[in-house]
């Protein structure tokens, strides 16, 4: 009884497993079993050739290929001196895979190169043995030695010319030499007349990021707070990344510059003046500049008919910080009425922007009439105590 | 008369000289003064004319401080413009009072020395040791005080109005030109009194006096303009149209326009209180070059400039009393 209730199960099994291979034999005539030789053993990565940099801990993915199941050992030859490599699989590091024949065995090659690894290129070859058979893959690496961090200005103009008042500009580049990416700091060292700002895209920045191998134009404008004198002003600007740094030596040439003023000594604009009659004003013409203002030359606008005389109207120099005093001899028409009127000034300069003052002059008229008015009454008056005299009676 | 009797009392002492005079003319002035104020200041005819230019200065400040406070614009006489601005219905102060000053003098003084006759006082108050030219000039003075008394009370209405609806105080400058105004406008009303002193002195009934008066100030007030641009087209007529010509006539008509009481005292107001007022003539462009208009004269300045108008109104007052002093002390009062 035994003997029969095997052989039915060994029967059902027979049954199940012919069934899907004659199936399959019909889909697939090709990929029958025993007719096609067995699949070498392979072991292959998509891609075998690589560039890695320094310091860094490449992993590589192997799959190992065979036709019969088998446990495949896995090693590699060639390894350079003082590099670490292993195999890792299933979060282990492993030493052999099992291939079952039908599906491709994964596994990780990691290689971490040692903190002395320079730039080269380095080859290993990973050898995979089966029972019968094995397989060999050449790697190659190729370490590139990362560039250091550096930074670099650069300008084509380093000197710039101008006027006090100018604002002088550089334009600068900065570039990261390096391959990482850097936030750079940006300072100036001026003398302390100089205010020096860092634009970029027309916004004032002090610090610039920058990716690796980047550059960037800045502008650098430097605006003297005052009035300085003549010379060559050096200014130096430092770039300032946590690795690296650089500096740029700069120059505004300042040349100088006459700049004329113009007002009485008492900073008053207004006068009074008798029709008919001159009265003198001071004017004071300065140069507040840093050169000297050459020719210069004051002249007056005054309605017609007035006379105004300027003394001296002409000035071969003005020293720098000197002033000159200039007597302005006004006499307005004799028949001017009287009220308030403009009358101006102009001070110019071969160099310099011409400077005008409106002086408001009240004409006054004389008090003469004011006199023959009380005349006047005084003649009413008299002709009453005439007439008294005349005619009073008893 | 106390102290008249007292003085009568001192002449005594003197000789008596023959067809000469005793003592100062002007005897007895201050009490003619004093009694003919009080005759005035207490008349019914004054106190009429006194309401009408209480109501007028309230009803033209009520007007003036409404456009005022509707101006936003910063202005550095504020209180002028109290006597300047017009609105409507309403003339400005200044025009009121340059046909009310001469009617509120004549009005004072039509009678003044007819009246002594139609009463025939006249004969007893000179019985008085009073010369007749302390009584001619004591009743002008009285008229010209009376006149005062009533523009100032007015001046200062107006001020304190100003004061209190403005909210703020006049400036030194602002009060002495508005002064300066009182004083021309005394004086422009000084004129018609010394004007209706000469007809109440020529005339012996009171209504001629007052006819002859009125008809004196219709014909400056309305005639007068037409008579001088006739006039003036007359003595310097405009033959080519040349500029020269027609500035010429102008001028002409301007003298002329001048011997006009109300064109002395328009001007002379008008050059006070206006400030930016720089010149009464005809300007030439080539005269205003350079010039700031709008621009205010100093005072003294201003002053200046209407002085000959304000001298002129005072002295036409003082050459009409001379008239008027004249023809009284050559009538014949024994009547």
């Amino acid at each position: 009884m035994r003997t029969g209730r095997v052989f039915v199960v060994f029967l059902i099994i027979a049954a199940l497993l012919l069934t899907p291979t004659a199936m399959l034999a019909q889909d697939e005539p090709a990929a029958a079993e025993n007719s096609a030789p067995p699949q070498p053993l392979t072991i292959f990565t998509t891609f075998p050739a690589q560039v890695i940099g320094l310091d860094a801990t490449v992993s590589i993915p192997l799959k190992v290929r065979a036709g019969t199941p088998q446990t495949v050992q896995l090693s590699v030859e060639d390894v350079p001196a003082d590099w670490q490599v292993s195999f890792r699989g299933g979060n282990r590091t492993v030493s052999a895979v099992f291939v079952d024949g039908a599906t491709d065995a994964s596994v990780d090659l990691r290689i971490d190169p040692p903190a002395t690894t320079t730039g080269g290129v380095y080859r290993m070859t990973v050898v995979a043995t089966g029972e019968t058979e094995s397989a060999r893959l050449p790697l190659t690496l190729t370490v590139e030695e990362k560039a250091p961090p550096s930074i670099t200005l650069d300008t084509d103009l380093p000197t710039v010319r101008g006027k006090p008042n100018t604002t002088f500009r550089f334009n600068v580049t900065l570039k990261n030499e390096g391959a990482d990416d850097l936030n750079v700091n940006l300072t100036a060292d001026a003398p302390p007349v100089f205010l020096v700002s860092f634009t970029l895209n027309s916004q004032e920045v002090t610090s610039v990021p920058l990716a690796g191998g980047e550059s960037k134009r800045l502008t650098v404008e430097a605006r003297a707070f005052n009035t300085i004198p003549a010379g060559a002003y050096p200014i130096t600007i430092d770039a300032q990344s946590s690795d690296a740094a650089a500096s740029l030596a700069l120059t505004a040439e300042v040349v100088g510059q006459p700049e004329l003023t113009f007002s009485t000594p008492d900073g008053r604009l207004s006068g009074e003046a008798n029709a008919g009659a001159s009265t003198s004003y001071t004017l004071v013409v300065g140069n507040r500049g840093t050169a000297p203002a050459r020719n210069v030359v004051v002249s007056a606008s005054a309605p017609t008919g007035w006379n105004v005389t300027l003394e001296p109207s002409e000035i071969p120099e003005v020293a720098a910080g000197q002033s000159v005093n200039v007597t302005a001899n006004l006499q307005p028409n004799e028949k001017a009425i009287n009220g308030d009127y403009v009358v101006s000034f102009t001070a110019r300069a071969d160099d310099a922007s011409a400077k005008t003052i409106d002086m408001r002059i009240t004409v006054t008229t004389s008090t003469l009439w004011g006199i023959v008015g009380v005349g006047l009454i005084a003649v009413a008056v008299g002709a009453v105590a005439l007439a008294v005299g005349r005619f009073g009676r008893r | 008369m106390a102290q008249a009797i007292e003085l009568s009392a001192e002449q005594a002492h003197t000789p008596p000289q023959a067809r000469g005079r005793h003592g100062s003319p002007w005897t007895g002035l201050w009490a003619v003064v004093g009694k003919e104020m009080a005759d005035h200041l207490s008349s019914v005819r004054m106190q009429i004319l006194e309401a009408l230019i209480l109501l007028t200065a309230i009803g033209v400040v009520y007007a003036v401080m409404q456009s005022v406070r509707q101006t936003v614009s910063q202005d550095q006489f504020v209180f002028l413009r109290l006597f300047t601005t017009a609105r409507d219905p309403f003339p400005a102060f200044v025009g009121f009072l340059s046909f009310l000053a001469p009617l509120i003098a004549i009005a004072i003084s039509f009678d003044a020395i007819n009246g002594e006759f139609s009463r025939r006082t006249m004969s007893r108050v000179l019985a008085q040791p009073i010369y007749r030219d302390a009584l001619l000039l004591g009743k002008f003075l009285a008229g010209l005080f009376t006149l005062s008394l009533v523009l100032t009370a007015i001046w200062l209405l107006i001020m304190g109005m100003g004061i209190l609806g403005l909210g703020l105080p006049p400036s030194g400058e602002e009060v002495a030109r508005s002064l300066i105004f009182l004083v021309a406008t005394i004086f422009y009303g000084g004129i018609w009194l010394a004007l209706g002193m000469v007809f109440s002195i020529i005339f012996r009934q009171p209504a001629t006096a007052a006819l002859a008066g009125l008809a004196v100030w219709l014909f400056f007030t309305i005639f007068w303009s037409m008579i001088t641009s006739l006039a003036a087209r007359t003595i310097s007529p405009v033959t080519y149209g040349l500029p020269e010509e027609i500035l010429r006539q102008l001028q002409v008509e301007q003298a002329i326009s001048r011997i006009s009481p109300n064109t002395l005292y328009v001007e002379a107001t008008l050059g006070i209180l206006n400030p930016a007022v720089r010149s009464f003539g005809i300007l030439l462009p080539s005269q205003l070059e350079g010039a700031i208009v709008g621009a205010p004269l100093p005072f003294m300045q201003s002053v200046l400039l209407m002085w000959p108008q304000l001298t002129g109104l005072i002295a036409a007052t003082i050459l009409l009393f001379a008239l008027a002093y004249v023809l009284f002390q050559r009538q014949e009062i024994r009547a």
